[in-house]
């Protein structure tokens, strides 16, 4: 056998043998020439060269960008705080290996594609690419705080974001510049900067953050907020944690006198010249500044604090001699560096994080004190704050970074990057490793990475939620790095709900109406109405609550056989035909979206598609179509659909297409045009870039993301053949869907959670076929409901996603077709017409011969 | 010289650098495909990538961040790549051993031990210090002998 060399040469050439050589590829790449892109098949499948006009891959365009990010951004998270009503469940698995991306179906974390250039005195290029950046997050009885910031271009804000699900939907708090700063703030002579948001802790009912300012000055700034929702800045102006010169911040805690801060001061030109800083105060709006506090005169930069044992205890790095070191406090303002043991023989290291166990504390660092040479991940533990000892460092720690640590149930979660050349910096595009641990000495590497770069890292309800940043699926420019915020969660999967209720009551084996005599409808206060296209020129309303029923016409709504008769579009409904109309739901106040054939939904959030077959009948002529806001304002040109199939459904930026080619998305904006599958596909829902899908038997479901083209098929629980009908959940998360025994006949709502990627519920009742799902607008209920067009009877089955109980009744309605689920707060405009007057017999339609009416159950 | 010309001639004179670099690091199937996205890249923004001094390095970095992404959905490393059905004129174990190694070191002890690129050369291409590239071989070449044995010429 040659020499190992040899052998290596050997093995690569023999993995290039039959291989296109470089050259041929270019011959083909300038002989192929192609306007668009044809991407072909599912998912990511691709042709491997295109012409120079195409649009590079995302992959592509941001591989090479190396951005010179000259402004700090900070991201937080804020998420609507409203009714604690999160399920309390015993949990009955631990998965850490699963970690999912949380959806952002709204956009909250979404940056802009805008990467700026600013030529610099010395001749060079300053290069500023956008992204939200998720620093820190808490946890607090008010639910989920993350802070950070946006950046665009150069330029960055501080930003908040909240959530009252425990991490599973955000929203992001309004921007105000008077307290998260403006994007043409004064920052002197600086090419670029702003504010940023580094960390967030809550107590005592207030949540205190910290950060940054390049706004008059460069320096530190705190805020404060009570309910994590209106936030107020401590002046910056005043310089509440800073002075003079750059003073950055790096750490909080709760404790102390009430809140400390540490940070360092650099004066003059000299960087390394740091003087450790501490910040405290009692409230966290008045703060108090020790500049001598830790360990005076030693010079040291800290980089986190914890809680341990009522101590504060912090950790970081000697600046004279770039060795690790930790130091405690009991009050804040008096510390005391503490020993650090270490017999490793490895070089010397910084320490980056630091979490505390019911046994001590670990911390976790750089193996090197300079970025320019290889570093590998250094472990330290405690048992009392006091003693330190560094541990000998497994494989796994070699060439890479240590992000953030976390100790929960499933034991030590540290995700981990490999060694980048830039440095610590610029790595969001990189692929992150979680590794565990359940003693802090022995590691495994989890089969998962994740897509991005982890900031902080908490537990929540036995969960571990990361939070970061991550590539955002347009990069427009491969000089710039554009990146989105991004949570994700692993943890305990919740229970999985299995109830099948008796078939419903008959007499002569037809069915006969049943359902409680007297209460609510359900069992229980649902708090909706659903709304009934009654396949003609109005709706039939029904509160549950109070066993009204309420007929009335709608304005535009129309009988025909279109796709779309009736859906909720925002706060109103979308009906008819030839001239839809959006229909306020609470006033009904109808407005004209246009003169056009039909609607079909979009995936963006208030606006329809228009579609216009010249022939004023479907499938013949020439087609156009365009979007429209709910005010009927055109939002893009009319696009010539001729020949190109049937029109399903809105995607993200265009349209899904069915032809006998296949299934097609058109996405107009970019001009990609991809084939999901060369026979049927059936849309379930869309949502964003989430399309809900079957191929044409219909025997899994498909998850397609259609700006990343990334798809996930899941199989249906088992005792079922094929999808029927279906819907995403407000949030997203859920997908509520129809799924058929196709021997039997029997079907069964199945709820399908995407952030688990497990089945939370199936539940189901013999003997009903049911056409239709709807979610109510809180997500936490979803109803399905059989078609009665020309029947007097409707079966609704209820699902309550909190308190996981299922319900089905059979009433005596006809003409109920497609359900929306809206808040029972508008039942006024509906419910206060004739009732009893002249008022169908249930079962009998329509209701243009009788005009509106109400009765009662 | 035409846009064209240039392009060949700059896929003639490195082209092959960068198609073993990607298919060391990352296989027969996702390297070749990286160097198809590197190279329609480069193809594409040939305005951009001629001015440049270092083109081989940048593109070999389009098709390194395409092929990490690639990656992560299909796994495919150097060892799983399939090899001719005769005896190979390598250790048979040779392919498992290399990919035990990450990207870097894989790429890095291809082109040194096996091309015998200079570090320097190596440090051009992949965008690292001279002296990182020499870390990677260490240490790529030491878990090599390890996982082959220590009797090897190398």
């Amino acid at each position: 056998m040659s020499d190992l060399g040899t052998q290596l040469r050997t093995h690569v050439d023999s993995l290039v043998e039959g291989l296109d050589d470089p050259l041929r590829l270019m011959d083909r790449l300038i002989d192929e020439s192609a306007p668009t892109i044809h991407v072909e098949g599912r998912g990511d499948s691709r042709s491997g060269v295109s012409g120079p006009r195409r649009r590079p891959s995302a992959v592509a365009a941001f591989a090479l960008a190396v951005a010179l990010v000259i402004a700090v951004v900070t991201v937080t998270l804020i998420t609507p705080f409203g009714d604690e009503n999160t399920t309390t469940t015993v949990p009955f698995g631990v998965d850490i290996g699963e970690w999912a991306r949380v959806p952002d179906p709204t956009g909250e974390f979404t940056a802009e594609t805008v990467v700026e250039r600013v030529t610099q005195g010395d001749g060079g290029i300053a290069i500023g690419s956008s992204g939200i950046f998720i620093e820190s997050v808490v946890d607090s009885p008010m639910g989920l705080v993350a802070v950070g910031a946006e950046q665009v271009g150069l330029r960055s804000v501080a930003a908040v974001w909240t959530s009252g699900d425990r991490g599973s939907t955000w929203s992001r708090v309004p921007h105000d510049d008077s307290v998260f700063g403006a994007f043409d703030d004064d920052i002197g002579p600086a090419i670029g900067g702003g504010w940023s948001i580094r960390e967030v802790v809550f107590s005592n009912g207030r949540f205190v953050a910290v950060g940054m300012a390049s706004a008059a000055g460069v320096g530190p700034v705190a805020w404060y907020s009570d309910d994590g929702r209106t936030w107020i800045r401590v002046s910056a102006e005043d310089g509440p944690l800073g002075g003079d010169g750059l003073t950055s911040v790096t750490g909080l805690v709760a404790g102390g006198p009430g809140f400390v801060a540490v940070g360092g001061f650099t004066s003059g030109n000299d960087e390394n010249l740091i003087t450790p800083l501490v910040w405290t105060s009692e409230d966290g709006e008045t703060w108090r500044t020790y500049a001598d506090a830790i360990p005076p005169g030693s010079g040291v930069i800290v980089a986190k604090l914890v809680i341990m044992d009522g101590a504060i205890v912090a950790v970081g790095q000697h600046q004279s001699t770039r060795t690790a070191a930790a130091w405690s406090s009991e009050d804040g303002f008096t510390w005391h560096s503490v020993d650090l043991v270490d017999t490793t023989g490895e070089p010397p290291g910084t320490m980056l994080d630091v979490v505390v166990t019911r046994e001590g504390a670990v911390a976790v660092g750089r193996a090197s004190p300079s970025l320019n040479v290889l570093p590998d991940i250094a472990v330290w533990t405690t048992e009392d704050g006091r003693v330190w000892r560094r541990l000998a460092p497994p494989d796994l720690f070699d060439e890479r970074r240590a992000g953030p640590v976390a100790w929960g149930p499933a034991g030590f979660i540290l995700p981990v990057a490999d060694w980048h050349p830039s440095g610590s910096s610029s790595t969001e595009d990189e692929e992150t490793i979680m590794l565990r641990s359940i003693d802090g000495e022995n590691w495994e590497e989890l089969p998962t990475t994740l897509s991005g770069t982890v900031r902080d890292l908490i537990v929540v309800d036995s969960r571990y939620l990361a939070v970061g940043a991550a590539l955002g699926p347009e990069q427009p420019d491969p000089d710039g790095l554009i990146l989105d915020g991004a949570v994700w969660i692993a943890g305990l999967v919740p229970p999985r709900t299995e109830a099948t209720l008796p078939p419903p009551a008959t007499a002569d084996g037809q069915l006969v109406a049943s359902f409680p005599q007297e209460g609510p409808i359900f069992g229980e206060r649902t708090g909706m109405l659903l709304f009934f296209d009654d396949g003609l020129e109005g709706l039939t309303a029904f509160d549950p609550d109070s066993r009204l029923v309420a007929r009335s016409t709608v304005t535009g709504q129309r009988a025909g056989d279109e796709p779309y008769s009736m859906i909720r579009v925002g706060d109103k409904l979308v009906v008819g035909w030839a001239e839809p109309h959006a229909v306020d739901i609470a006033s009904r106040e109808a407005t004209s979206l246009g003169e056009a054939t039909i609607f079909l939904p979009a995936a963006e959030p208030d606006r329809v598609w228009l579609i216009d077959h010249a022939s004023g009948r479907l499938n013949d002529g020439p087609v156009t179509a365009w979007q429209v806001d709910l005010d009927g304002r055109a939002l893009s040109d009319p696009i010539d659909l001729t020949g190109l199939g049937d029109e399903v459904i809105g995607i993200h930026g265009g349209l899904a297409i069915q032809a006998s080619t296949g299934f097609w998305l058109h996405e107009f904006d970019t001009g990609r045009i991809t084939r999901l599958t060369d026979g049927a596909g059936w849309v379930i829902d869309v949502k964003g870039p989430d399309l809900v899908w079957c191929s044409m038997s219909c025997r899994e479901l498909v998850l397609t993301n259609t700006s990343t083209l990334e798809s996930r098929v899941r199989e249906l629980p088992a005792g079922y053949d094929f999808l029927h009908a279906g819907g995403l959940s407000p949030d997203g998360r859920y997908v509520a869907a129809l799924i058929v025994n196709a021997e039997s006949g029997d079907r069964a709502l199945w709820v399908y959670d995407r952030l688990d990627d497990a089945t939370a519920a199936v539940v189901s009742q013999s003997g009903v076929a049911l056409g239709y799902v709807a979610w109510s607008p809180d997500g936490h209920q979803v109803f399905a409901t059989s078609g009665s067009y020309g029947e007097p009877l409707t079966t609704i089955w209820r699902y309550d996603l909190v308190d996981r109980v299922f319900t089905a009744v059979t009433l005596p309605l006809g003409n109920t077709l497609r359900p929306v689920v809206v808040d029972a707060s508008v039942a006024p405009a509906y419910f206060d017409q004739n009732f009893g007057a002249d008022c169908p017999a249930p079962g009998v339609s329509p209701s243009q011969t009788t005009g509106p009416c109400t009765f009662g159950l | 010289m035409s846009y064209e010309d240039e392009c060949r001639e700059f896929v003639t004179k490195e082209g092959d650098g960068l198609q073993r670099a990607l298919i060391a690091g990352f296989g027969r199937e996702v390297g070749q495909e990286a160097l198809s996205e590197a190279l329609a890249y480069g193809w594409a923004h040939w305005e951009r990538v001629r001015s440049m001094e270092n083109r081989a390095g940048y593109l070999y970095r389009v098709g390194y961040r395409w092929a990490l992404r690639a990656r992560t959905r299909r796994h495919p490393v150097i060892g799983a790549d399939p090899v001719d059905s005769d005896p190979p004129s390598f250790e048979p174990t040779l392919p498992d051993a290399l990919r035990a190694l990450t990207e870097r070191q894989r790429t890095a002890v291809v082109l040194v031990e096996g091309y015998a690129w200079t570090y320097a050369e190596v440090a051009l291409l992949m965008g690292l210090s001279r002296g990182a590239v020499e870390t990677h071989v260490r240490r790529g070449m030491r878990k090599l002998r390890k996982a082959l044995g220590v009797n090897f010429d190398v």
